[in-house]
């Protein structure tokens, strides 16, 4: 719902937008206008949950007035432990699957009853009352998702881990709106209070206003980026003063295009010479590693110079590390090792650039030796190099080193360089769920199609077809992205993930869909379906206004609450589907390890 | 390691490692096929009759080789991976074909009841067997003749395009020829569907003789016509490695149903043994 002409003047008398330079905006979105349509004001009360950490938002929230604290979790428990009252569903919790307990398990008689069930028409529904109807017509921009509240939250504010208070003037969630990131803190309103929410195309906007864009990488690094480098493996024993100075040193660099899906296609089609050729270059092998790269989102190539072109080793994803290598052995040995690869931005990536200097004084001294990569075993001070030496990898120890970092540039030994450069170039990295089958042993049975069937009430939720490199195929069914592009811009917020409740699937609220279609025209991978609802009797439904049939977005939504995983992978009765976490390489190396 | 794993497990569907699981499988089944013989020797020795524990042997096998069919019939259930039933399904398999060599005095057995139930196991072993191979082996043939995004490809329009590229223009004599022999020799193969005996026994013999009349034609065209004619050989030939692997797949789709339909057979005919054996138990 757009402001009304008296808001968007409230506003304007409100920080930042009392500052901004009404010159610096375009006459086509003058600032007015970026009020009017990009944002929209919000009453919440004490208690009441802004932003979710773990959660995916499409907009910033600014406050007008009143307060509200940032939550974050503690390397020690504390608050986290307070918000996180289900183990499994603790989003700092990364150490196995998460648990969703939004969407109970089917009972035992309803799986049963499926199981006999024929359904004679696909997307049945039961009849609907006219005012269940939602069309594209009801679609209400920008409408106040249903309000969460804190259970225990009078317990949390005594706690002396109560985080951050903010206040008017404020804002968070932008860095999320940005970069499609998951939130990285809670925010809780502590009293009543209003709010200005600001869709990340409003954002865009606004940094036209240069004073705007240096106040939004201000209060990143000030608020978000300590808690970004705290993330990273490497950098988990550093304490709060060493983080602080890491991160007054550390530079921020984005490569590529946000927009990445708008032309990846076409370039996938290129030899891979030449998508690597357009590829933004990050750091060039044989070049001297002035800082340690941590990815921050989006995706790169790690590749090397062989012959006439460049082939790729690996790829990194949000939480990789690249340059380890150099900038320790150089840390060590004061001598000048240059890069032995080169990293390159695919579609997009955001570096957080650690100087040698502040690594070399900073965090070298806290990485345990163990967590260091077997290649620097020659640089190690001996008595390491026994111990590293001692330890080649083994179940036993692999298990034991959990939470050690791995060379994340390493090629993965069992994946073939053409494989991984198909998976790049299709951008199939974005993929956390990604339905691979294996084509040499696929009968073409249909049973996982028979059995995703099944189990959605007669409509399957993919098709076995897709992007194919010689045995393996990965097909259309949504991979539950890292990256979700489908979730920008929904009218109705109906599609989400829900880290709390869905274990970081994607879902789709039918309730809600209105059919707009924008989620299925954002998806790169063309992995969302738009299908006409029917009734029992196989009548579709009609909008009411003007007889058109209600299609609702379905997709896959990787047999959510299933304690036994996907139906498709169960069904398979030749091993030939799995479902494959693409983001880094090695599932994917440890998955072909296992195949003859 | 920090970085977040979105949809939870980093693979589903992934198992053990195939080598392992196949060394563990086949080690059992021969400890328990060794197993079996011992005891039946055993009970041979001591003048017993050793035919009746390889008899209720051979029914529990075909209880566990027949529960595939239900679990396959019951995926919203919590009853393990189907990859894990048709493994056990394998080797249970593997394992009632030598208990029945052991149970019964000849493969065929003689007999009003054992003479057609013998049949009847034979031919869903042989079916088996085929299945195995057949699953094994078809998927990769299929993948190595065609590629999947040209499944289903309408070769009869693709190669009416081709003719039809400079029809208009076309008042060539070489252009007539061309068009003369598409329309007598190339099209009813293009049109015509593969059978049953090309899905029983696929050969590249009238795809051969195509593709021999197209270039005898050759002689006859000139530079421009050449190319085309080349162009409708390798239609010719996408046709004839999509038929292929159609037939392929239909020979995957009818084992399956010749199997569930002798195991029909061979489970009402060890029904009706169990109940004479019963009757007639000394």
């Amino acid at each position: 719902m757009s402001l009304s002409p008296a808001d968007v003047a409230f506003v304007k008398t409100r920080r930042p937008f009392c500052d901004l330079d009404p010159a610096a905006f375009t006459r086509r979105m003058p600032l007015d206008d970026v009020l009017r349509y990009e944002t929209s004001l919000r009453r919440v009360e004490p208690g009441q949950i802004l932003v979710r950490r773990g959660d995916y938002g499409n907009s910033a929230v600014l406050i007008l007035a009143g307060t509200a604290r940032v939550i974050h979790p503690s390397p020690r428990g504390g608050t986290a432990a307070k918000l996180a009252t289900d183990p499994g569903n603790d989003p700092a919790n990364d150490s196995g699957p998460r648990r969703p307990t939004g969407i109970q398990p089917r009972s035992l008689r309803r799986r049963l009853l499926d199981c006999f069930k024929r359904h004679r028409y696909a997307h049945v529904r039961p009849d609907p009352r006219p005012s269940q109807i939602q069309t594209p017509g009801d679609a209400t921009p920008h409408d106040p998702p249903r309000p969460l509240y804190m259970q225990d939250f009078s317990a949390v504010l005594s706690s002396d881990d109560s985080g951050v208070a903010i206040g008017p003037g404020e804002m968070f969630g932008e860095v999320a709106a940005m970069y499609r990131t998951p939130h990285a803190a809670t925010v809780v309103a502590t009293e009543e209070s209003a709010v200005l929410e600001i869709t990340w195309q409003g954002l865009r906007e606004l940094r036209r206003d240069k004073q705007f864009d240096a106040s939004l990488d201000e209060h990143y690094r000030r608020h978000w980026l300590p808690m970004h480098l705290r993330e990273n493996a490497l950098m988990r024993y550093l304490g709060d003063d060493a983080i602080a100075r890491v991160a007054a040193a550390s530079t921020l660099h984005s490569h590529g295009r946000l927009r990445w899906y708008a032309d990846y296609r076409r370039n996938a089609k290129l030899p891979v010479a030449e998508q690597i050729k357009a590829e933004p270059i990050v750091a060039s092998e044989g070049s001297f590693p002035h800082s340690l790269l941590l990815v921050r989102a989006g995706f790169g190539r790690v590749s090397v110079d062989h012959g006439a072109s460049v082939r790729t080793q690996a790829y990194l994803g949000a939480g990789h590390t690249f340059g380890l290598d150099a900038v320790v052995r150089n840390c060590l040995s004061a001598g000048t090792a240059v890069l032995q690869q080169s990293l390159r931005a695919v579609g997009m990536l955001d570096v957080i650039a650690v100087p040698i200097e502040t690594f070399a004084a900073e965090v070298l001294p806290t990485i345990r030796r163990s967590d260091l990569p077997e290649s620097l075993s020659d640089v190690l001070p001996p008595a390491d190099r026994r111990r590293t030496a001692r330890k080649p990898e083994t179940s036993t120890n692999r298990r034991r080193d959990v939470g050690s970092p791995p060379n994340h540039s390493s090629p993965p030994p069992h994946v073939p360089t053409s494989l991984t450069e198909f998976i790049v170039g299709h951008r199939l990295t974005n993929g956390a769920d990604a339905m691979v089958v294996d084509l040499d042993r696929c009968t073409g049975c249909d049973d996982c199609v028979k059995a995703c069937g099944t189990t959605h009430g007669g409509d399957p939720r993919f098709e076995l077809s897709g992007p194919s490199h010689g045995r393996w195929m990965f097909a259309q069914a949504c991979m539950q992205c890292v990256d979700p592009v489908c979730m920008i811009g929904c009218p109705t917020g109906a599609i989400t993930r829900d880290t709390a409740s869905t274990g970081n699937v994607v879902t789709i609220d039918e309730q809600t869909c209105v059919g707009c279609k924008t989620c299925a025209a954002a998806c790169p991978y063309d992995n969302i379906d738009m299908a006409a609802v029917v009734g029992a009797d196989g009548q579709p439904w009609l909008d009411p206004a003007d007889d058109s049939p209600i299609i609702k977005a379905t997709k896959c939504d990787s047999c959510i609450g299933a304690v036994d995983g996907p139906a498709c992978v169960a069904a398979c009765p030749h091993d030939a589907l799995v479902r494959l976490d693409l983001t880094h390489s090695r599932p994917l190396d440890q998955f072909l390890r296992g195949r003859p | 390691m920090s970085v977040v794993h979105p949809a939870g497990p980093s693979s589903r569907g992934a198992g053990l490692d195939m080598r392992w699981r196949r060394t563990l499988a086949i080690t059992a089944t021969v400890v328990l096929a060794l197993i079996a013989a011992a005891a039946a020797a055993s009970i041979d020795q001591s003048l017993g009759r050793d035919s009746t524990m390889t008899g209720w042997a051979l029914v529990v096998c075909l209880v566990v080789l027949t529960a595939l069919g239900v679990r396959r019939r019951l995926p919203g259930l919590r009853l393990g991976s189907m990859s894990t039933w048709t493994q056990v399904h394998l080797y249970v398999g593997a394992f009632s074909i030598w208990i029945y060599t052991l149970h019964s005095p000849s493969i065929l057995a003689g007999g009003m009841l054992e003479g057609p139930l013998s049949w009847a196991f034979v031919a869903v072993s042989i079916s088996g067997l085929y299945g195995l191979y057949a699953s094994r082996s078809y998927p990769r043939r299929i993948r190595l003749a065609v590629a999947p995004e040209t499944i289903d490809s309408d070769h009869v329009t693709e190669a009416d395009a081709i003719l039809s590229i400079d029809e208009t223009a076309d008042r060539s004599p070489a252009g007539a020829v061309l068009r003369q022999h598409y329309a007598g020799q190339v099209r009813p193969f293009l049109d015509r569907h593969a059978g049953w005996w090309f899905t029983l026994w696929p050969n590249r013999r009238r795809s051969q003789r195509v593709i021999a009349g197209i270039r005898s034609t050759r002689r006859y065209l000139d530079a421009e016509h050449v190319v085309i004619a080349d162009r409708m050989i390798h239609q010719v030939r996408r046709c004839d490695a999509d038929r292929y692997a159609a037939a392929l797949r239909r020979r995957l789709r009818t084992w399956v149903a010749v199997h569930a339909a002798t195991t029909v057979v061979l489970i009402g005919g060890s029904v009706v043994h169990v109940v004479v054996v019963w009757m007639y138990r000394s």
